[in-house]
């Protein structure tokens, strides 16, 4: 019987997400991760698995999966996210319910199904992940921050829900680090976003392991509800 | 492990009772000498609190899973919304999970 740790994260397959994952397999734990398409990643002890975060039967099921291989789950790392830079008049309704399905949704199911299987062992944490658009009200980024807010909101009233469970809720906000997701998004833009930080230069993967570290230790067991932004935005 | 076509409303309200009889009740529940389908979960009188509850449904849940190999959730918003609760009583709890499971398996 495995005595390492497990956690499950979402979007595994790059960027953040993938970092975190060998990251934490580098730390011994044992990862499962999830993303829409096959990920690269052949380590021992990482197990992957394709799907859509807001799909209800699929995030069930891969929980279950947890539970057959590993019996336990200690934390979950709510990475996958989705965002659309454009101007609010030029908005889609579909990218509206695109970004709300995957940000907000997928967060919720990951939370519920992962709390299901702390419960049993009467610890657990779990990591969302927003974002300084929202406390900067970037232009342009409307949805994506409102769905990040709406991920905020869950994140401190499940802080209150899951805790008779030992489990914690936080956040960590980054801000903009070279990903794909920034990619999309004007040089110009970021950098006039990384001038309203109090620390003006770009986030970097290890910035956010470092409060992930921070979240999920043993010994984070008093702090829940929180949200660290990075770069000293509030 | 029996399957999903031999459950009967009796193999359901034996686990839910075992499910009962194992279930870490809060030390200031007035907890009766034995439990039966008339036991109160919830509401007035009722051994659990809402916390409590959750808790019971989702052992219930697991348990359902484990013994009869079906995942059914019983506290959706139909359950949410009847006038007189599921979980009310033990007795209630087990016919709408058998209502559930029996919707479940006629998919």
């Amino acid at each position: 019987m495995h005595s390492s740790p497990v956690m499950v994260i979402s979007g595994a397959r790059k960027g953040i997400g993938r970092y975190l994952a060998e990251h934490y397999l580098s730390a011994g734990w044992r990862v499962f991760g999830c993303s829409r398409t096959e990920s690269d990643l052949h380590a021992e002890g990482y197990f992957h698995v394709c799907l859509d975060v807001s799909d209800e039967a699929a995030v069930c099921g891969l929980f279950a999966t947890v539970r057959e291989q590993a019996g336990r789950l200690d934390a979950v790392l709510n990475n996958a996210g989705i965002g659309s830079m454009n101007h609010a008049l030029l908005t889609p309704a579909s990218t509206v319910q695109s970004i709300l399905n995957t940000n907000v949704t997928g967060t919720f199911l990951f939370c519920r199904e992962g709390a299901k299987l702390m419960r049993l062992a009467g610890s657990g944490r779990i990591v969302n992940f927003v974002t300084v658009a929202t406390p900067l009200r970037v232009e342009g980024e409307a949805i994506y921050a409102a769905s990040k807010a709406a991920v905020l909101s869950l994140t401190q009233i499940l802080a209150y829900e899951l805790s008779g469970f030992g489990i914690t809720v936080n956040a960590v906000g980054p801000t903009p680090i070279e990903t794909d997701l920034t990619r999309a998004v004007p040089s110009p833009k970021l950098e006039a976003l990384i001038g309203r930080q109090a620390i003006k230069r770009w986030g970097q993967f290890e910035d956010v392991a470092n409060v992930t570290d921070f979240f999920i230790k043993p010994q984070s067991d008093f702090v829940t509800g929180q949200v660290i932004y990075l770069g000293g935005v509030s | 492990m029996p399957s999903m076509q031999t459950i009967d409303r009796a193999a359901v309200a034996h686990l839910i009772l075992e499910t009962l009889q194992d279930f870490d009740l809060p030390e200031e529940s007035s907890v009766p000498a034995g439990f039966s389908e008339h036991t109160i979960l919830f509401g007035r009188d009722g051994l659990l609190d809402s916390i409590g509850l959750v808790s019971f449904i989702l052992d219930v849940e697991e348990n359902l899973r484990a013994r009869f190999g079906i995942s059914i959730t019983l506290a959706d918003e139909r359950a949410m919304s009847q006038n007189r609760s599921p979980f009310r009583s033990v007795s209630s709890l087990v016919d709408y999970a058998v209502q559930v499971a029996a919707e479940r398996r006629g998919r």
